[in-house]
């Protein structure tokens, strides 16, 4: 049988998290999913980032230090040739102002960090990529 | 002779003419007798004796000419003066008669004028103290007559608006209110056609004189005179403390609720991971251990999460995001985000390709899946092992009906009615295994009821539930 994980190799994806713990254990789940983990600590550090190397999905926390993760976003969004990178936003954040405000800018999904489980939540990832960045 | 006719003291005011201010319409009514009218009576009853007593005097020096000057009058002319002395003491008679009706009369007027005196003082007290309590009012008051026009506004509205009523007054609404977005014009005009009060919530926003905005409730309502509405008085509330405290609530929350979530969610993350063996295989006495914490935290996360999403709906800020949704796509990430947990629970969770023939619909995809997923979830919770947990979606006429259907251990009747309460927990064996917090399905309620839709459920002891989702299409 098939290892999962294999299945995901391949598909690169930028975290963007302040909180150490948090980043090092997302970091450690995706990782052990098979998926390929650049993690950041800043929106300005993500941009950096992007230069290198574009991802097939951004988990992006909203509560960054300097720019922040809707001004990231915003910022992505308005660059030809990286606004088609899908977004899912995870936060602490849940008023409807920051959801609303996240999916306007072109988030394609926005889950606050305690409502889903891990392995919830690593579903989602999982589909949304196959959703937005199938492979053959 | 002018006449005296007493006026009812409290009549209602005649419709006004158009055109012409409509400000007496609701001034107090004016005493009917006059202190002229008084004076001028007992005047002239003063002339109309004199004139009499000189009549009379005349005729009577008339009548003793021939007494005076002929010392024998004739048999006829005897006759003539006795008849004329007679008739002269039954005119005197009548004349006094009528003198002391008409006195009477007057006595009458004067104590009901001094009593209309009083009525009058007593009413322009009641005046004053109307006006010192409608002027003191700490809200903006204003009332316009049905053709939109000011016939009043308290210290406060003048203060907001840099008008004062003498300027004011008879001019149309319009021009004295300044708002931002929605015209005054368009409630007045509501209340005068509808007979009915009408709230605007804390959007509107009044532009005073120096430019500024000054956030306002507005709450208008008939003035009703008569059985007819004859205008519209309406309320300004200043509700700027308001919006700010609430911006301040707003902003602990969605703060608390970060700094909350950060740490929950880390404890989730590292619990699932060490339960998974994903940083290492654990002993079994570990593994049952480290099971106990994640399913802690799990209770703690679902607490913390409904505490907050109950508290934005009761907030009432709650706003939705609707789109067009598939219903399939719905039960099928519900269905995703699931089945790991059905599998360990060793139910069998399936989803109802009914779902392919029905319409899109316009919902709010977060928060209908959320409510989908908190039924399913439920439904899992309360389904014994080798239990079935079915979720499915069909059209019913104009509506989408998703249903949560489960082989569990059911709800008892007397459970029924409150299940959809704040804190209501259904207590039971199973209930054990995974401790809700009892505002899962409160909150899913509020928010089918936020798309127009309706919840509901039917239940069978020891066989299972239904829990139904009825939207609109």
């Amino acid at each position: 049988m098939e290892d999962p994980s294999l299945r995901k190799a391949g598909y690169r994806i930028l975290l963007v998290e302040d909180e150490d713990f948090l980043r090092r254990i997302f970091k450690l789940r995706l990782a052990a999913e098979g998926y390929e983990v650049t993690d950041v600590d800043s929106g300005e550090a993500a941009w950096e980032a992007l230069k290198d190397s574009v991802p097939h999905l951004i988990i992006l926390d909203l509560y960054l230090p300097q720019m922040n993760g809707f001004e990231f976003l915003q910022r992505l969004k308005a660059h030809a040739s990286l606004s088609q990178v899908a977004v899912l936003i995870l936060s602490g954040l849940g008023q409807d102002a920051d959801i609303r405000k996240g999916l306007e800018l072109g988030a394609k999904e926005y889950v606050i960090k305690t409502k889903l489980t891990p392995t919830e939540l690593l579903e989602k990832v999982s589909r949304l990529l196959k959703e937005t960045a199938p492979r053959g | 002779m002018a006449t005296l006719t007493e006026r009812p003291t409290q009549k209602a005011a005649p419709d006004r003419a158009p055109g012409k201010s409509p400000a007496s319409a609701f001034e107090l009514p004016r005493t009917s007798i006059e202190i002229g009218q008084v004076e001028k009576q007992s005047l002239e009853l003063f002339f109309l004796t004199l004139g009499m007593v000189l009549i009379l005097t005349l005729g009577l020096a008339i009548l003793m000419v021939p007494v005076v000057f002929w010392q024998r009058p004739t048999e006829i002319l005897q006759d003539v003066w006795r008849k004329g002395f007679y008739g002269f003491l039954v005119l005197s008679l009548l004349f006094d008669a009528y003198l002391i009706q008409r006195q009477l009369r007057l006595r009458q007027l004067r104590r009901l004028l001094a009593q209309q005196r009083s009525d009058q003082e007593l009413l322009l007290a009641a005046k004053k103290m109307d006006e010192a309590l409608l002027h003191s009012i700490g809200e903006g008051v204003f009332a316009v007559d049905s053709e939109g026009r000011l016939i009043l506004l308290n210290r406060r509205a003048q203060e907001w608006t840099g008008t004062g009523a003498r300027d004011a007054i008879s001019k149309p609404f319009a021009e004295v209110l300044h708002f931002e977005g929605q015209t005054p014009e368009y409630f007045v005009k509501q209340v005068v056609q509808t007979g009915q009060g009408l709230q605007v919530g804390g959007e509107a926003m009044l532009v005073r004189p120096g430019g500024s905005r000054m956030p306002v409730s507005i709450l208008a309502a008939p003035v009703l005179q008569d059985d007819r509405v004859r205008g519209c008085i309406i309320i300004f509330r200043d509700t700027s403390e308001q919006r700010a405290l609430d911006r301040m609530k707003d902003e602990f929350i969605s703060i608390a609720s970060h700094q909350l979530r950060t740490p929950l969610a880390g404890l989730r993350w590292y619990t699932s991971t060490l339960a998974e063996g994903i940083a290492g295989a654990l002993s079994s006495q570990q593994s049952e251990l480290v099971k106990e914490m994640e399913n802690c935290v799990g209770q703690m996360a679902t607490l913390v999460n409904d505490l907050l999403d109950v508290a934005r709906l009761d907030q009432g800020t709650l706003t939705l995001n609707q789109v067009e949704i598939q219903p399939r796509e719905l039960l099928a990430e519900v269905v995703s985000a699931l089945e790991s947990k059905a599998k360990r629970l060793q139910v069998s969770l399936l989803m109802i390709e009914e779902g392919s023939l029905c319409p899109p619909v316009h919902a709010d995809k977060a928060l209908i899946t959320e409510v989908l997923r908190n039924l399913v979830d439920n439904a899992l919770k309360y389904t014994p092992e080798n239990g079935v947990v079915k979720l499915s979606a069909q059209q019913e006429g104009q509506s989408l009906v998703f249903s949560v259907t489960d082989t569990g251990v059911g709800i008892p009747e007397e459970s029924l009615d409150k299940l959809f309460r704040k804190f209501s927990r259904v207590e039971n064996p199973m209930s054990k295994r995974e401790r809700g917090s009892g505002l899962g399905l409160y909150f899913a309620k509020g928010i089918v009821e936020k798309h127009g839709g309706t919840i509901c459920v039917r239940s069978v002891p020891s066989q299972g539930s239904t829990f139904y989702v009825k939207l609109p299409l």
